[in-house]
Order: structure tokens, then C-alpha cells, then sequence
């Protein structure tokens, strides 16, 4: 094949489509910025979900991040990283109400052997009429039982599926602060895990199909 | 090198985020230490095991509330004085007609500015009518519009009926009813076919036609705009409840909209999109077997509410593409190889195509033309092309060909700012690149493509049922395997192992699905009418998928791809990709 195609690289995952977006939407154009909605809302909803634990406070900040972003767009600079910066708005967000209710609380968060949150009920039903089975309550629980920082780099890490460069975007920290971050989140989960279930994770196989945990690289050793 | 130093390496080993260094320091850690290979493994599973977490579905008032509560701030604002007054002067605000239309009684109050164009089908005065088909008898009798279809449907290229209890004005009636499926909390608008007609001096009733088929299993809001619509009698906006409605896939005898004016040509050819967009009275014949329907229906311009960004940007697109001018670039080799239809700008001395024409010119060139073309890619976007190279070869073959004789054929090796940051490859690609409609509705990849396991398969007499291990979700594909086009829906898998079954006894030689299969199949009237029996027992096949800005693409082992359309469309290729050298 004769044709060499360069691809444009300074827009990662960006596509001209979502610049186009978001240059329109910054002029007021409120089709472009339903398409952005469109885009993100099951995504930044999904991550604001999984941080807070509950359908309530998702939609609450989902809601508020979206108005934020509303007022916000025009102010941010041309080479924004809409992904990023979506969940920046998100996570600032869950952070305040966590730490406030952290606040309010005071009692540590380990002290809550219950959560309401882990236990979806029919009416608290995150997937509607299909849902899934959640043999993942209990992950949820660890993941509320971590702290707030680490329990977002793990989110945005392993569900949301970003880069440490991503992740070090939503968060303002380096790179390598991010590498560091995963390390000591995925250490504490591990505890977590530990402490709460008696083994470790992965280690029991009442797992539904989808553990693809056999490791190349380590097979390949 | 103690276990302390390597658990933190460990992490970013697994994320791909260690340097060369590291990862062999790493692995030899590993080849010793039970430890940290044991560490690593509980990495690994907390990964999936968060992976694994539902994907929750926000609630449909979500979006509503959002655009509630942006345009309190708006107008909220404007008490106060409006801070970006200066930048909005000069905004351009490209609505849909409908809202730029002056007598947007909803906005009136509210100045410039963003709110002006909020989606009025989501605000204040619309009216969302809510029902059920199945719930639905007499019901609703009060409401000044209802849907006339009382029984659950059973032809999902039927026209449905909403009967307006006032006399309305006819244009305003088909312009502001709108049909939009509901997939999650997204909405997307249909295109319909809408006649009004007058039933009496204080009645009518709105016929809305598919312009293909609606989608069986599908949930759908007939959504009738009662602040634009504008009563007989005087100047009057319509009152009334708000109302929606379901499409259960009670029956279904559809025929997959077998298109036979959009078969996929692999040449540059702008196809025609083929189902559900532009209104053209050669579509209603085609999507309309009840017969009592009058041909010349007027194609109208279907105002859309904002909320369909999605809709209206492909609209655009489909719109633009017939009669547009295209030139094409185009591999020498392989005619079929195209990779960006342009519409160029050559400079210098050659004048830009006013038509696509295919010439074969043989020479033997002497220049050496250097040429910039910007183009316009249709779609996704808009590309930059710096042709460069022109070392010709002898024969070449180009379209769009210019209106100078060229003396030299160039061979255009086209360096090519590709609106996309991921281009599709193999079999996905050469679809891709070849069939504008496809990229036209699927837009970019939004990742590589990759291997799908674990998987199973199984065809039925109506289509067949795939299941994705990793994503644990069970796709319904409708629509005969060699036809050009189907429907696809799609469910969690929730099967357990134990999980009971009921049976049904498969008359001879056909099966009954069983396991996850049988659990959808089952559970989902829809998916049995649809798919009928299974013609063989499930297997596993070898799969790739690409997600897309607005749909997938699956390749199964037959070597079939489809191009699985966010709107609930599929389309079908042949694989015709040959692996090269080194693929």
C-alpha cells in the first residue's frame, strides 16, 4: 500500500469531532453541548457512582458537574482535555462532599461495617431491569472503605480506564505521583480486602466469568 | 532487589508504566519470588474485579434536571447582569430551526445567551406523554392527545397513530411530533414519516410512519411539543397531559429494511445513508406495507428538539452527501483503496472537479508537482491533505479528475492529518474507508480493535445471538446472514451456572438456546419472536470488535463484519481483507 497516513497525535483520544464540539459549545452552541452531554453523562455518571457509593449522591454530582462544566466551558483554554477535565469537576466535587461528611461524621469511615450503598435494592437498581448481578457488592464496599484519594485513582484507573497520564490530569499530580498513588490504593485495597473477607482478592473462584487474571507476562517468563 | 523496593514497580509493571529497566528487574524478581507473583495476581483481579462493576444507567430525569438547572442559572444570572455578555455578542448559535424560530414561547423571557436554545423538549412547557401500549386502554381519554394503537404492535414497520383531541394546525402537528427511541437516558430522534389529517372540526389524527422499521424491543416517546402546537382555533398553544409510549415487542414480522439502493460499494461513491434519515418518498415505499398510505408524502424538514445532537449531526452529514462535489484521492493500485474523499483546492494550475469522473490516463510523466489540497473529509471532519510525492508511475487511475488534461497522472501519496486519532485497520478498515455511510454513522474509533475472549455464538432462523465473555453482555443481531442490513439490540448477561432454565422442546433439527443464551431468550418474548429456533448448538467463535464514537464494529469468524450502528441498525460486509506480508 502506497498511501502513508500520519495520524494526528496531539489530540490523544481526542477527535477533531469533540474539538469541533467543544469550540461550538463554547460559543454558545447548545446542540454541541448536548452532544457533549451525550457523550459523557453515562460515563462521568458511572465514575461519580462508583466514588460515592450510591445512586442519590450520583445523580446530585453528576448534576452539578454538568452545570458547572455549562459555565465553565467558555473560560477554558483552546487545547482543553474535555475528558479530563469533566472529571476533574466530578471528583473535586465527590471530594468535597466526602470530606465534609467525614467531617460531619466523625467517625473514621472503617467503622461502618455496613453500608447501605453495597446492598442494591430493588429500588436502588443501578442497571434497571437487567441488572446485573452484583457479586460486586462487596467490591464496592472495599472501595468505600479506602480513602477518598486512593479509591479515585483505582476508579479512574481500573473502571473509568485512563493513563497514569490521564489520571495524573484529572487529579494535578505527575506522573509518576500517579504510579505511586495506584501502588499504595492498590496496597490498601488489598488490606481492605484482607481484613474484611479473609483472603485475598481473586483468591476465592466464585467469580463470574470474566476474571482474566492468568498474566502474560508472567506466563511468558 | 527485596520485595519492599519491588511491590511499588509491580503496580506500574502491571499498568504498562514501568521502564524497560524496570520490567526486567521486575520479571526477574518474579521468576523467584511466590510472593510477588502472588501480589501481582491480586493486582490483577482487583482490576477486573472493579472492571466487572455494573455500569449503573442514569436515571432519564438526569438529563432533564441538568438543563432545568442550567437555564435557572442562566436566567438567574441575567438578573444580576450577565457576565460573558461581551463574548456572546458575537456567538453563533446554530439551533435547530425550530428553536430560532421567534415564537419560542418558552424563551421569551429569557433574553441571549445559552438558555434561549435550551432543548425545549426538555423543558418547561413540552408535553411528555406518557404511556404504555400494554398498559395503555382508555387510559389516557382526557388528554387532548392520544395514541390511537391500543393493541401490543405487531408490525414494527406499522405507522402509529396520535389522535389530537383539538383541532390543531396541520404543519405545526407533523413538525413538532417527535419519535424518539429511548436507549438508556439517551434519546434518539427517529426519523418518521408525519401526516396530519383532520378528523372532524375538532379532531385529527397524526400518522407517523418509520422511515425503516422501529426497532423491535425498543422503547419509544412520541413526544408532541403542545407549546408549539398551535390549536385551530386561534392563536392558542394545546393543552394538555403529558404522555409516552412503549413499542413492546410483542409481534414482530419485520423485514430488515433489505435496501437495495444502499449495497455497500466499495468505491468512493458517496452511498446514500441508507435507512432513517432524510425523508424520501422512495423510502416510504419501501418501509410501508400497509398499503392505504398516499404515495406523495411531502417531504418536510423535521425540526428536532437539541437533544438530539447525535441525530441532527448525521443528518447534516447524510444531507450534504449526493450532489456534493468529490474528488477523491485515490491508491493507484487499488481503485478501491480510497482514503479521504476531498473536495480539493489544487494549486497550482489545476482547476478543482466540478464532477466525479474516472479517467485512465497512461504516460509517461515527467513533472515533478508539488500540490497542497485541503480537503474536506466527509465525513467525520475536516482534513488537512498535503499531497506531496509525484513520481508517477505509468498508468494510474484517478477520479475526480480535473478539467485540465493532466499531463502528468501523479501518484499521490497523500500524507493525510486524519480527523481520527485511531484509524481503523484490516477488515474494519478497508469497510471503512470504502463505505462513506459507514463512516458517516459510526464516526472515529474511540479504541483499537481487539481480539474478543471468551465468546459464543449461535445462529437462529431469525439471526443470531453473540455473547462478549469479557463485557458479560449477549447481543441480539435480527436480520437474515446475508442480508445488507439488521437490527441489534443488546442485554447483560446474567446467567448463573444452575441457574434454571424452563425447556421448550425444538421441533426437529432446530435447538433451543441454553445457558445465557437460553436466559435472554427465554426472559425476552422479543428475542424469541425475533430469532424464532436455533438452527445449531452455541460454539465459540473467533471474534474481533472496535468500539466507535457511535457504534461497533464486529468481525466474526465467518468473516463477516458488521458495522453495529448506535441507532440500533447493523450493516453487513464480507471480509474481503487480505492479511499483506507481515500482517
Amino acid at each position: 500500500m502506497s498511501i502513508s497516513v500520519g495520524m494526528s497525535v496531539s489530540g490523544g483520544a481526542l477527535s477533531i469531532d469533540e474539538k469541533s464540539w467543544i469550540a461550538r459549545a463554547r460559543e454558545g452552541d447548545t446542540v454541541a453541548f448536548e452532544a457533549i452531554y451525550n457523550r459523557y453523562e453515562r460515563r462521568l455518571y458511572a465514575f461519580v457512582y462508583r466514588l460515592m457509593g450510591n445512586s442519590e449522591d450520583a445523580y446530585d454530582l453528576t448534576q452539578d458537574t454538568f452545570v458547572k462544566a455549562y459555565s465553565a466551558l467558555p473560560k477554558t483554554a483552546p487545547d482543553l482535555n474535555l475528558s479530563a477535565w469533566l472529571h476533574r469537576i466530578a471528583s473535586n466535587a465527590c471530594m468535597d462532599v466526602l470530606r465534609r461528611r467525614k467531617l460531619i461524621r466523625w467517625l473514621p469511615w472503617e467503622t461502618f461495617d455496613t453500608n447501605p450503598a453495597m446492598e442494591p435494592t430493588a429500588s436502588d437498581d443501578p442497571v434497571g431491569e437487567y441488572t446485573q448481578v452484583e457479586t460486586s457488592g462487596e467490591v464496592q464496599a472495599i472501595l468505600d472503605k479506602l480513602s477518598p484519594k486512593n479509591k479515585m485513582s483505582l476508579v479512574l484507573k481500573e473502571y473509568q480506564g485512563m493513563s497514569c497520564d490521564e489520571i495524573g490530569d484529572v487529579m494535578g499530580m505527575s506522573r509518576s505521583a500517579v504510579k505511586s498513588l495506584l501502588f499504595r490504593a492498590r496496597e490498601e485495597f488489598r488490606q481492605a480486602y484482607l481484613a474484611h473477607y479473609g483472603h485475598a482478592p481473586g483468591a476465592e473462584s466464585d467469580e463470574p466469568v470474566n476474571r482474566n487474571s492468568p498474566d502474560r507476562e508472567v506466563g511468558a517468563i | 532487589m527485596n520485595c519492599t523496593e519491588i511491590r511499588p514497580l509491580l503496580s506500574s509493571y502491571m499498568d504498562g508504566e514501568a521502564t524497560p529497566e524496570e520490567r526486567t528487574r521486575v520479571e526477574r524478581h518474579l521468576l523467584r519470588c511466590q510472593d510477588c507473583h502472588q501480589a501481582l495476581a491480586e493486582y490483577r483481579a482487583i482490576g477486573s474485579d472493579i472492571r466487572a462493576l455494573a455500569l449503573p444507567v442514569p436515571p432519564a430525569s438526569l438529563r432533564r434536571d441538568v438543563w432545568k438547572a442550567i437555564e435557572a442559572r442562566e436566567s438567574g444570572r441575567r438578573v444580576f447582569g450577565n457576565p460573558h455578555t461581551g463574548t456572546r455578542k458575537t456567538q453563533t448559535v446554530s439551533l435547530p430551526r425550530a428553536q430560532s424560530r421567534s415564537g419560542a414561547t418558552i424563551f421569551t423571557n429569557i433574553g441571549n445567551g445559552w438558555a434561549k436554545a435550551l432543548p425545549a423538549a426538555l423543558l418547561v412547557g413540552g408535553l411528555l406523554l406518557v404511556m404504555s401500549v400494554l398498559m395503555l386502554r382508555g387510559t389516557i381519554a382526557t388528554s387532548a392527545a392520544q395514541l390511537v394503537e391500543r393493541e401490543p404492535l405487531s408490525d414494527y414497520s406499522q405507522p402509529i397513530h396520535v389522535k389530537f383531541n383539538e383541532r390543531v394546525i396541520r404543519e405545526d402537528a407533523e413538525k413538532y411530533t417527535y419519535v424518539r427511541r429511548m436507549e438508556g437516558t439517551t434519546l434518539f430522534t427517529e426519523t418518521v414519516i408525519a401526516k396530519y389529517e383532520s378528523t372532524g372540526n375538532t379532531s385529527g389524527e397524526l400518522e407517523l410512519r418509520p422511515q425503516t422499521s422501529w426497532v423491535p424491543g425498543a422503547t419509544y416517546e412520541v413526544y408532541v411539543a403542545c407549546q408549539r402546537i398551535r390549536t385551530g382555533v386561534a392563536d392558542e398553544v394545546m393543552q394538555s397531559d403529558p404522555l409516552t409510549f412503549n413499542f413492546s415487542a410483542a409481534a414482530y414480522t419485520p423485514t430488515p429494511t433489505n435496501t437495495s439502493t444502499s449495497t455497500p460499494t466499495p468505491t468512493n461513491t458517496l452511498v446514500p445513508v441508507p435507512p432513517s434519515f432524510t425523508p424520501e418518498p422512495t423510502a416510504i415505499a419501501q418501509a410501508s406495507p400497509p398499503a392505504a398510505k398516499t404515495p406523495g408524502v411531502p417531504t418536510r424538514t423535521q425540526t428536532k428538539p437539541v437533544a438530539v445532537a447525535t441525530v441532527i449531526t448525521t443528518a447534516t452529514a447524510a444531507a450534504a452527501s449526493p450532489s456534493a462535489p468529490i474528488g477523491s484521492a485515490t491508491v493507484p493500485a487499488k481503485p478501491t483503496d480510497i482514503v479521504v474523499a476531498v473536495t480539493p483546492t489544487i494549486t497550482p494550475s489545476i482547476s478543482a472537479p466540478t464532477k466525479t469522473v474516472t479517467t485512465v490516463t497512461t504516460v509517461t510523466p515527467t513533472l515533478t508537482p508539488a500540490m497542497t489540497v485541503t480537503a474536506t473529509v466527509r465525513p467525520p471532519q475536516t482534513a488537512t491533505v498535503v499531497s506531496t510525492t509525484s513520481t508517477a508511475t505509468a498508468t494510474s487511475i484517478r477520479k475526480g479528475t480535473p478539467t485540465v488534461t493532466p499531463i502528468a497522472t501523479p501518484r499521490v501519496s497523500v500524507t493525510a492529518t486524519l480527523p481520527c486519532s485511531i484509524i481503523p485497520a484490516r477488515g474494519f478498515g478497508q469497510v471503512w474507508r470504502s463505505d462513506s455511510s459507514v463512516r458517516e454513522r459510526v464516526g472515529c474509533p474511540a479504541a483499537p480493535e481487539d481480539r474478543v475472549t471468551p465468546t459464543a455464538y449461535q445462529r437462529f432462523q431469525g439471526g443470531f445471538l453473540f455473547w462478549r465473555g469479557d463485557t458479560r453482555t449477549i447481543y441480539v443481531f435480527r436480520g437474515g446472514s446475508t442480508d445488507t442490513y439488521g437490527t441489534w439490540w443488546q442485554f447483560p448477561d446474567t446467567w448463573q451456572e444452575g441457574d434454571p432454565l424452563p425447556s421448550k422442546t425444538p421441533p426437529a433439527k432446530l435447538y433451543a438456546p441454553i445457558r445465557g443464551f437460553g436466559k435472554i431468550w427465554y426472559n425476552n418474548e422479543s428475542v424469541q419472536i425475533a430469532l424464532g429456533w436455533a438452527l445449531e448448538p452455541e460454539s465459540n467463535t473467533g471474534a474481533v470488535w472496535q468500539q466507535y464514537e457511535r457504534g461497533n464494529a464486529l468481525w466474526t469468524a465467518d468473516r463477516t463484519i458488521r458495522f453495529m450502528y448506535s441507532d440500533g441498525l447493523y450493516a453487513r460486509f464480507d471480509d474481503t481483507f487480505v492479511p499483506g506480508p507481515g500482517e
